[in-house]
């Protein structure tokens, strides 16, 4: 909250006088006011079918078939609960297999985009662009429905199996194209130079490249999986703790190393107008664009898409390549 | 032919790298390309797909011949249509007011309205049921209370596009709504700068500077949204309707048809005719929207 205040402060200092401060405020707040109702309502259809069923959920069987359903019933019971929780084994079961499938999956699946999305990012690759048609088609056309399930049954074997969860959703193409358009902004010196210092593509790949797109693949990943959406999320708000405090360090104001956490309003009067990433966590409750830097709240696709690294983290990079100097795989995690 | 394989053994460790990937594509995309076959033939399971007997077009003249062919295009294809213009028109809305507001607040609303994009079709057929059941439905109950005659809501189909549009919102408009958002936050903050100097207020902002802004995402996402005008959304054609016969005429899609078909009858062959014109006519259409988007302005296009 005090970074809240303290960064609104020296927001409206610096903002600029328009002509009618007074009036203009007034229909500010009006119009405020409205956009809240409008959200408020949006969040009233949004939540009342979840209560409805949630209140269901409590209500005792035999006032259910008396009264129907209703958001308030007479009488609470949690029959319905202890019947699930009388033979956990099920229950726990079922949240074993979901969360492992969707580890498993989300790996995987990770690995495929990210491996083939940096082959196909890097310009000098000879096959860059029939791969990037060979991946593209199959999101325009597809054998459908059961020709897969024929070759799902009849040829792979995996009916019945957990791999039939897992293998259909691996590799998006659509995540593919997002992967790309991020690597797409990191800068080829990089990869040239390790390649000059003696590094293969394997290692340039793994030491440089997984690395430096953490905040793409958590933004995919999150996509293959919302179940693993808590975790994934609390790795990047770590990561983007770590970001600030390197970005401040190699900051021109390294003074401010000592105020603790990232605090947009004084990143902001040091010239910094993105976050390290290009997209973090909104740590702060607040993502909003003209009050601080540019944390969105939950990573998305035009993000990404857009920004990729952004323009600072470009140049620090491209100083590292043209002093010849690659960061050890430790420096460039720290940076990320 | 040496100097290929030279430059291919040049360009050989990244080939390796998206081997696994290239792979992949290969086998859960491409091989059910070429059983595209399938749909000329009279499919057994004994003779697989190789060994079924050529009939021609004959699973597609059993589609189209029947009654219901006309109806799940048409239903396919205005319901993908109002989707797409309600579902475009009010996450665009919402995404602008995000903007408009900052804190706390903006937070919680995403939050919530983000929630039922975690729900299943499943668990959404459920809530919808709590509110439609005949007897014990909420509906019916607010009905009565209000003194109106009940509806038996699943018996009659006059109702449903009313019902589906606003369903496919509710669970939808979270997760584009955040798309746009997160693209207007892309958007140089210059600009605003620039036309706060010049006096311009928020809603001249809005409509000058954000939505031109956002329009290269917006139709990219409709041109590849046009890709599946013919496939029906099955989750919520077959669960939200709770799979009832009587509503058929007003909510059944071509996916819907097609998993009824391929269960009740079992018959590959008609089913994947289904398919192979799902896809063609979606590529032609992905193809047509670009090419047009591309003759107005090629900034918008997809390629």
């Amino acid at each position: 909250m005090a970074h809240n205040s303290v960064r609104n402060s020296i927001l409206d200092s610096v903002r600029i006088p328009t002509h009618n401060p007074v009036r203009n405020r007034t229909s500010h707040r009006a119009a405020n006011i409205v956009i809240h109702l409008f959200f408020l309502l949006l969040t009233l259809f949004i939540v009342l079918p979840m209560l409805l069923i949630a209140a269901v959920s409590l209500t005792e069987e035999k006032l259910l078939a008396r009264n129907g359903y209703r958001f308030w019933p007479e009488s609470f019971s949690l029959d319905a609960y202890r019947y699930i929780f009388e033979a956990p084994a099920i229950v726990l079961r079922a949240y074993g297999v979901t969360t492992g499938v969707t580890i498993a999956g989300t790996l995987l699946g990770l690995l495929f985009i990210s491996t083939i999305g940096y082959a196909i990012s890097r310009r000098d690759y000879r096959y860059s662009r029939i791969t990037t048609f060979y991946v593209f088609f199959t999101m325009l056309f597809s054998g459908g429905l059961v020709p897969f399930y024929i070759l799902m049954t009849q040829y792979l074997h995996v009916q019945d199996t957990l791999l039939a969860l897992i293998l259909p959703g691996l590799l998006s193409p659509f995540y593919v194209m997002i992967m790309k358009g991020f690597l797409d902004k990191i800068p080829p010196e990089m990869a040239e130079s390790a390649k000059i210092d003696g590094a293969g593509e394997w290692t340039i790949y793994s030491r440089i490249i997984l690395p430096l797109s953490a905040p793409a693949l958590a933004t995919i990943g999150l996509f293959v999986s919302f179940i693993l959406e808590r975790l994934v999320q609390r790795a990047a708000v770590h990561r983007q703790r770590q970001a600030d405090s390197a970005a401040t360090a190699a900051g021109p104001n390294s003074q401010h190393d000592r105020l603790p956490g990232p605090e947009p309003a004084i990143r902001r009067s040091a010239g910094h107008r993105r976050s390290a990433i290009p997209f973090a966590i909104d740590t702060h409750g607040d993502g909003h664009r003209r009050h601080g830097a540019d944390h969105v709240h939950l990573p998305s696709v035009p993000t990404v898409l857009r920004q990729g690294i952004d323009g600072r983290s470009h140049q620090r990079l491209r100083g590292f390549a043209q002093a010849g100097q690659i960061p050890s795989p430790d420096r460039t995690l720290n940076i990320i | 032919m040496k100097q290929e394989w030279k430059l291919f053994r040049k360009n050989g460790a990244l080939f390796t790298l998206s081997l696994p990937g290239i792979l992949y594509l290969f086998v859960i995309a491409y091989l059910p390309m070429a059983g595209i076959i399938v749909a000329f033939k009279d499919y057994r399971y004994d003779l697989g797909i190789f060994g079924s007997r050529w009939i021609g077009f004959k699973n597609f003249e059993f589609l189209f011949v029947s009654e219901s062919a006309f109806v799940i295009t048409r239903n396919t294809v205005l319901y993908n249509l109002g989707y797409m213009l309600i579902g475009t028109a009010a996450s665009l809305a919402v995404a602008l007011l995000l903007n408009e507001i900052a804190g706390r607040l903006s937070r919680f609303y995403q939050t919530v309205m983000f929630l039922p994009h975690f729900l299943s079709w499943v668990v959404v057929g459920y809530i919808a049921y709590a509110f439609l059941d005949a007897q014990s439905g909420f509906a019916n109950q607010a009905l009565q209370a209000l003194g109106l005659p009940p509806v038996d809501w699943y018996f009659d189909s006059r109702y449903w596009p009313y019902i589906l549009n606003p369903v496919h919102l509710w669970k939808s408009i979270g997760f584009s709504a955040l798309v746009y958002y997160a693209g207007i936050l892309g958007i140089d903050p210059d600009y605003y700068e620039a036309a706060r100097i010049d006096g311009a207020n928020r809603l001249q902002m809005a409509l000058r500077i954000t939505l031109p802004m956002l329009l290269p995402l917006v139709s990219i996402l409709l041109i590849v949204s046009t890709g599946h005008m013919f496939r029906g959304d099955f989750g919520l054609h077959y669960f939200i309707p709770n799979n009832s016969g009587l509503l058929y005429g007003a909510t059944d899609v071509i996916d819907t048809y097609v998993y009824r078909a391929l269960r009740v009858i079992g018959d590959f062959g008609m089913s994947s005719a289904v398919g192979l014109y799902q896809s063609i006519v979606g590529l032609g259409l992905v193809l047509a929207a670009n090419y047009t988007v591309r003759k107005l302005n090629p900034d918008n296009s997809l390629w």
